[in-house]
C-alpha cells in the first residue's frame, strides 16, 4: 500500500504526467486507502456541504449551529482511530474549535481550503504541504461547480505529513450562481501514525 | 521557520530549559513543532500577525510537583511561561502569549473535579476542568446542581474565573461565586486561601476568607501565582424556571428598557443578568451577513429591517429568566409584565412560540447552565471571521447604555464595521460587549479592526468608562487609562510583582503587569 506520507510525492508526480487530470490519478491510490477510518463532518444547512456529505460512504455527521454536540463523537473517534483520518467541509468557525479539541489527541491539520464565493466568483484557497497545493487546487477549479463530489470521492487521499504548510488560491467564474457560502474543507490526523 | 524566542534570551538556554522540563513532563508533553503542535496554542483572530503572539513551546503538566518543578528551571534560566487553563477565550487571545517566544504553561491535563459537595451546593475543581465535564459529571451522578457556563462554553471555570468572566444564571458573577483557591507562587511555595489554610479543614468551599487579607482576587487577571485548585458555588436546581425574551422595535428602547430593569435586578424580581442583544448578534446565529447584503461598509437600515421581519427580531432583543416555584415565577412574571408593557411595541416571547429559533434555544440552555457552542455561530457573520471584544463597563443606566451604544457604532460605521452588541445587567453595573467581526484574511480589515479597537479604548476612557478585561494587544493601552493618582494602582501591582515574581517567568505583561526587567520595553 502506497504510503500517505510520500503519495503526493511518488504517485502524483509521476502519474500526472501520464494521466489526462490530477483527478484520475488520486483515483488510482484511492482504492488503497479504504483501510484507513474515516470520520466526515459536514455542515447541514450550506447547499455545498449537503452536495458533499450525500457523496460520503463513510463515518458521517452533519453539523447543526451547536458543533458542542459533536464533542464525543470526535474524542471517541480519535481514541479509537489514532492511525485514522477526520475531515469535513464545514462553517469556518466549526473547523476551528473541532480542530482546536483534535489537537488534544494529536491530530492536526495536514489540509484546509476556504471556498469563498462572491458574486459569480468562487475563490478557493488551499493550504498543505507544497508538494500537493497547486494539484489540489488545480482538480478543485477543473471540478468546477462539482467541487464538493470531488472532495468528497478524495478525503482519504489527501495530504498527510509534517511538510510546511503552503496556500494555493484559484478563482473560477461560474454563470448563474447565487450562493454566499463561505466554507471549509479540511482534513486532520495524527503525525505519529502515518 | 524561525523560533520565537523570549527578549533576551538564546535559543542554546531555550532548548537547555526545554530538555530539562522534558525530563519533569515526558517528551510527549512537550509540544515543540512551530507548524502542527503550536498551531493551535497561537490567536487565530488577533488583529496584528501571528508572531507577535507565537510561543516557543508548550508544556502539560499533571501535578503541582510538575509544575514546581518546571518553575524551578525557568527560574533558573530567567525564561517567561504564559499560564493557561483551558486556553479557550478566543475573543481575548485564547492560549496565546503576550510577547513572542514565551513557554505556554498549559494546565489542560490537570483536569480532576476534586469534589462535589449537593448539599452545600459547591464543586472543588482543577484548572483543566471544562464546563462541559462537570456538567456532564452532575448529569451522570444525578446531581441536582447547575453549573454556569460562558457563551460559548468550551473552557473552564478556573480559566473564565480568574478572567473576571460571567455567566447567564443568578450565579453568573463567577469571581462573586469562588470559594477557595490553591495557588504556586513562582518561587514554588504552594498557597491555600481561605479555610483551605486550617488543619483539617472541612469549609473551604463554604466560606471565603479565612481569617488576614482575603487574597484570592490577587491571583485573577494577573501574573503573581499558578492557581492549580478552586472552589466554585453550584446553584441548586430550582423547582421551575421561566425564561422569557422581548423584542424592543425601535433603537431608543435601549434606554428604557435598560431604566426598567434596574429596579428589578436589584430588587431580585430577575434573578439572573438581563441580556439586551442588538439585531445583528442575533441575526448572525442562523444566517451570514452576505445573505442580506454584500456590499461594503456597515449593513444598511433598510437592510436590517428586512433581515428583523424575516428572523422575528427585534432591533433590541431582552432576554432573562425567572427561577423558584411556580406561584414565586408567576408573581415575578407578572410584575415584569408590568414593567415592560409600557414600552411600545415590546411583544414577549416563551418557550411555547420560540423554540427552534437559534438564538432563542441557546440563551434558554445558557439561563439554566447548560453549556453549547452555539454563540461561536456569531463568527459566520463575515467570512473568515477574525473577531476582538470591546468591553467597557457603565452604570446600569439608560443614559449609559445610549451613549456607549452611540459612541461605538459611531466609530464601527466610521472604520467600516457593523455594530454587533450585547448589554448584561449584573447586580448594579452593565457589561457592554461588542463584537468586532473582521475578516481575519485580509490584512487591510484587521489593520481597521485594530486601529477602530484602539481607538474605542481611547473614547471611552474620555467618557469615563474603563474595560473590564481585554485582548492581548490592548492590555497596556486600558492598563493606562486606570491612572488615576500617578499610576497608583500599577505601582502596587508591579511591587507584588517583583515581590512574589523577582525573576518575571510567569505571565510577563499579562493585563498590564510587567516584571521590572521588562516594564521599560512594555
Amino acid at each position: 500500500m502506497l504510503s500517505r506520507r510520500t503519495f503526493i510525492k511518488s504517485a502524483l508526480a509521476t502519474n500526472v504526467a501520464l494521466l489526462a487530470t490530477p483527478s484520475q490519478a488520486l483515483q488510482h491510490v484511492l482504492t488503497d486507502a479504504h483501510e484507513t477510518p474515516l470520520l466526515v463532518f459536514a455542515d447541514e444547512h450550506a447547499l455545498n456541504s449537503k452536495h458533499f456529505i450525500s457523496s460520503v460512504v463513510d463515518n458521517k455527521s452533519n453539523i447543526d449551529l451547536d458543533i458542542g454536540k459533536h464533542f464525543e463523537l470526535l474524542r471517541a473517534f480519535c481514541k479509537e482511530s489514532p492511525q485514522g483520518i477526520v475531515s469535513g467541509l464545514t462553517r469556518d468557525s466549526d473547523f476551528f474549535v473541532l480542530e482546536q479539541v483534535a489537537k488534544d489527541f494529536g491530530f492536526y491539520t495536514q489540509y484546509s481550503a476556504t471556498h469563498r464565493y462572491s458574486g459569480n466568483t468562487l475563490t478557493h484557497e488551499v493550504s498543505t504541504s507544497k508538494d500537493s497545493a497547486d494539484l489540489i487546487a488545480s482538480s478543485l477549479e477543473n471540478a468546477k461547480d462539482q467541487w464538493p463530489q470531488w472532495l468528497a470521492n478524495h478525503m482519504r487521499v489527501l495530504p498527510r505529513g509534517n511538510a510546511q504548510l503552503v496556500t494555493k488560491k484559484t478563482q473560477i467564474t461560474l454563470a448563474n450562481t447565487d450562493h454566499h457560502d463561505f466554507l471549509v474543507s479540511w482534513s486532520l490526523s495524527s503525525n505519529k501514525h502515518i | 521557520m524561525t523560533k520565537p524566542l523570549p527578549q533576551g534570551i538564546t535559543l542554546g538556554q531555550l532548548n537547555a530549559a526545554i530538555a530539562e522540563i522534558q525530563k519533569v513532563v515526558g517528551k510527549d508533553y512537550v509540544y515543540l513543532d512551530d507548524i502542527k503542535e503550536l498551531r493551535s496554542y497561537r490567536d487565530p483572530y488577533n488583529t496584528t500577525n501571528d508572531a507577535d503572539f507565537a510561543p516557543s513551546a508548550a508544556v502539560a503538566p499533571q501535578n503541582v510537583e510538575q509544575i514546581q518543578k518546571i518553575l524551578a528551571i525557568v527560574n533558573n534560566y530567567k525564561i517567561p511561561v504564559w499560564t493557561i487553563s483551558t486556553g479557550k477565550n478566543f475573543a481575548y487571545g485564547g492560549p496565546a502569549p503576550r510577547k513572542p517566544g514565551y513557554i505556554v504553561l498549559d494546565l489542560k491535563l490537570m483536569n480532576r473535579i476534586l469534589e462535589v459537595n449537593e448539599k452545600h451546593g459547591y464543586a472543588i475543581v482543577e484548572p483543566g476542568v471544562s464546563y462541559y465535564d462537570l456538567y456532564n459529571y452532575l448529569q451522570e451522578k444525578g446531581i441536582k446542581l447547575w453549573i454556569d457556563c460562558a457563551a460559548p462554553a468550551w473552557g473552564g471555570f478556573v480559566g473564565n474565573t480568574s478572567d473576571h468572566g460571567a455567566g447567564y444564571t443568578p450565579y453568573g458573577d463567577h469571581l462573586l461565586m469562588q470559594c477557595g483557591m490553591q495557588v504556586v507562587l513562582a518561587d514554588g511555595t504552594v498557597v491555600e486561601t481561605g479555610m483551605d489554610t486550617t488543619a483539617n479543614s472541612k469549609t473551604g468551599g463554604l466560606y471565603k476568607y479565612g481569617q488576614g487579607a482575603a487574597i484570592d482576587g490577587l491571583f485573577t487577571q494577573s501574573n503573581f501565582g499558578v492557581i492549580t485548585r478552586m472552589g466554585i458555588w453550584l446553584m441548586p436546581e430550582p423547582p421551575g424556571y421561566t425564561p422569557f425574551m422581548i423584542t424592543l422595535e425601535n433603537e431608543q428602547d435601549l434606554e428604557t428598557v435598560t431604566d426598567l430593569t434596574l429596579p428589578l435586578r436589584l430588587n431580585q424580581v430577575i434573578h439572573n443578568a438581563p441580556m439586551t442583544v442588538d439585531l445583528l448578534w442575533e441575526s448572525a446565529m442562523s444566517v451570514s451577513r452576505s445573505q442580506y447584503y454584500t456590499g461594503k461598509g456597515p449593513m444598511p437600515d433598510s437592510h436590517r429591517k428586512t433581515m428583523a421581519k424575516d428572523l422575528d427580531l427585534g432591533i433590541w432583543n431582552y432576554y432573562a429568566a425567572v427561577y423558584g416555584p411556580e406561584p414565586m415565577m408567576k408573581n415575578n412574571m407578572e410584575i415584569i409584565r408590568d414593567t415592560f408593557s409600557g414600552i411600545h411595541g415590546a411583544k414577549f416571547h416563551f418557550d411555547d412560540t420560540r423554540k427552534g429559533d437559534p438564538g432563542w434555544d441557546y440563551r434558554v440552555k445558557l439561563m439554566k447552565g447548560e453549556p453549547n457552542m452555539t454563540e461561536f455561530s456569531l463568527l459566520n457573520w463575515v467570512g473568515g471571521g477574525g473577531h476582538i471584544n470591546f468591553s467597557p463597563i457603565s452604570a446600569a443606566d439608560g443614559k449609559d447604555s445610549m451613549k456607549q451604544y452611540k459612541m461605538i457604532e459611531k466609530r464601527a460605521h466610521e472604520y467600516g464595521f457593523d455594530y454587533i452588541g450585547e448589554f448584561l445587567i449584573g447586580w448594579r453595573d452593565q457589561h457592554h460587549i461588542f463584537m468586532l467581526m473582521f475578516d481575519r484574511m485580509s490584512a487591510e480589515e484587521k489593520k481597521r479592526a485594530h486601529d477602530l479597537f484602539a481607538i474605542l479604548v481611547d473614547d471611552a476612557a474620555a467618557l469615563g468608562y474603563g474595560e473590564y478585561r481585554t485582548h492581548l494587544s490592548f492590555m497596556d493601552q486600558i492598563a493606562g487609562t486606570y491612572s488615576w493618582n500617578d499610576n497608583a494602582l500599577w505601582d502596587t501591582h508591579h511591587a507584588l510583582k517583583d515581590e512574589l515574581d523577582p525573576n518575571g517567568i510567569l505571565s510577563p505583561g499579562k493585563m498590564g503587569i510587567w516584571p521590572k526587567n521588562l516594564r521599560g520595553n512594555s
